[in-house]
């Protein structure tokens, strides 16, 4: 049992609350997009704990880590895309707003 | 206890804290600012946890990251720098719940699960660059090609929600169209195209019922729907109501019913909650109607010459 790993885990539970309670939380959509990338950063946390912790031999935990950070950058790039569509349309990104989307 | 525990530590209770004041703060560019030093106390975790590039790589992309997120939410809305007490939240509880609920449960897999030994044997920093670089350029080499397609398509999906879509023909909106068609167009477009439509629609369609907008009384349309300017739901207009809107008297209107304004914005009114069309800030409460706040003396004086 190594004190080091459940450290590193446990910021990551709480990062992963945080983003959770951010993302269902606020109304604004650049602000949700702060929640995701708040739950996407404990996952990288984890990652990195779990390569360093259990198999700092093995490259493909940290390969794993760099494609989470597309992942980031590809949710940034398409939610902007999607905040400026909303924002020519309707002159705000609340998501409020955003519900004769619902089916 | 080592001190690769107290430095976890220390970075990870920072990158929560910052992590907290996001939606702490009322400002949205001070939010940005805190998730910057969040991803950043991350990054730092990386460099405790000896993996250099990554930490070196998070510390750099989320500094790029954030700086275009703060730039976004200067032009989405106007940013009172935390003096207004913006409210941009919704289901308190059940937000609160869901997050108390998803770390507990982490922490509890975290806590339970029988992890083994620490190795003790861990390639330094240039070694690990090395072992990645086979890692990257060997076996996972399709996965890393897959992740630049898919930033490539990222971006082409990106640009193509994001440009301004084609202007119909003017022609086509004015008449032969259904209602409905004219209704997506006028919203796609923007304001303008309503501004041209308005006097058509009130020479044509007098004996059917009509629909406007509270707060942009030009705005007429055939059927029920939100305004193309403010995203507010049209409200049904009645023959007197229409009278006084076509000799512009609309002011009259707005303000005797208007319950809700803009904190920044005090001449924006409006009889139901929304967003501000000029900030985007959630309109707030006026407590009397008919209030004194000096802001609405621009109404009130028109009302009474």
């Amino acid at each position: 049992m190594s004190m080091e790993l459940i450290t590193a885990l446990t910021i990551g539970a709480a990062l992963f609350g945080t983003g959770v309670y951010g993302a269902l939380s606020q109304t604004n959509l650049v602000m949700i997009m702060m929640g995701i990338e708040l739950i996407l950063a404990a996952a990288l946390v984890n990652l990195v704990a779990f390569w360093r912790y259990l198999h700092p031999e093995a490259m493909s935990g940290q390969m794993f880590v760099l494609i989470v950070m597309t992942v980031m950058a590809v949710e940034m790039a398409v939610g902007f895309g999607i905040a400026i569509a909303r924002f020519r349309a309707r002159g705000s990104v609340e998501m409020e707003e955003a519900r004769e989307l619902k089916g | 206890m080592s001190a690769q525990v107290v430095f976890l530590a220390g970075f990870g209770l920072a990158a929560v804290w910052f992590g907290i004041v996001v939606f702490r703060t009322h400002s949205m560019v001070r939010s940005a600012l805190a998730l910057l030093f969040s991803q950043t106390a991350i990054g730092a975790m990386f460099l405790v946890m000896q993996a250099e590039f990554l930490g070196v790589l998070q510390i750099m992309m989320m500094a790029t990251e954030m700086s275009i997120m703060a730039i976004f939410m200067v032009m989405f809305m106007m940013d009172p720098g935390g003096l207004g007490e913006m409210d941009m939240k919704h289901q308190r509880k059940l937000s609160l719940g869901a997050g108390i609920v998803a770390f507990a449960g982490a922490v509890l897999v975290a806590g339970f699960a029988n992890w083994g030994p620490l190795p003790t044997n861990i390639p330094d920093g240039g070694a690990q660059l090395r072992l990645l670089g086979l890692e990257l350029l060997g076996r996972s080499m399709l996965i890393f090609e897959s992740a630049g397609l898919t930033i490539l398509t990222a971006m082409i999906a990106a640009t193509a929600v994001a440009v301004q879509p084609a202007r119909k023909p003017e022609p086509a909106m004015a008449g032969t169209n259904s209602g409905h068609d004219r209704g997506k167009a006028t919203a796609r477009h923007g304001g303008h195209a309503a501004y041209g439509d308005a006097p058509g629609h009130d020479h044509t369609g007098h004996d059917t019922g009509k629909y406007t907008c509270p707060m942009h009384p030009e705005v007429v349309s055939d059927e029920a729907g939100n305004c193309p300017k403010c995203g507010m739901n049209l409200v049904p207009v009645e023959d007197a109501e229409r009278d006084t809107h076509e000799h512009g008297h609309h002011h009259n209107q707005s303000a005797e019913t208007a319950r809700y304004t803009c904190p920044m914005h005090p001449e924006v009114v409006s009889d139901e909650p929304g967003s501000c069309p000029k900030c985007g800030m959630k309109l707030v409460p006026v407590e009397a109607p008919d209030g004194d706040a000096p802001a609405h003396s621009h109404s009130h004086k028109e009302r009474r010459t």
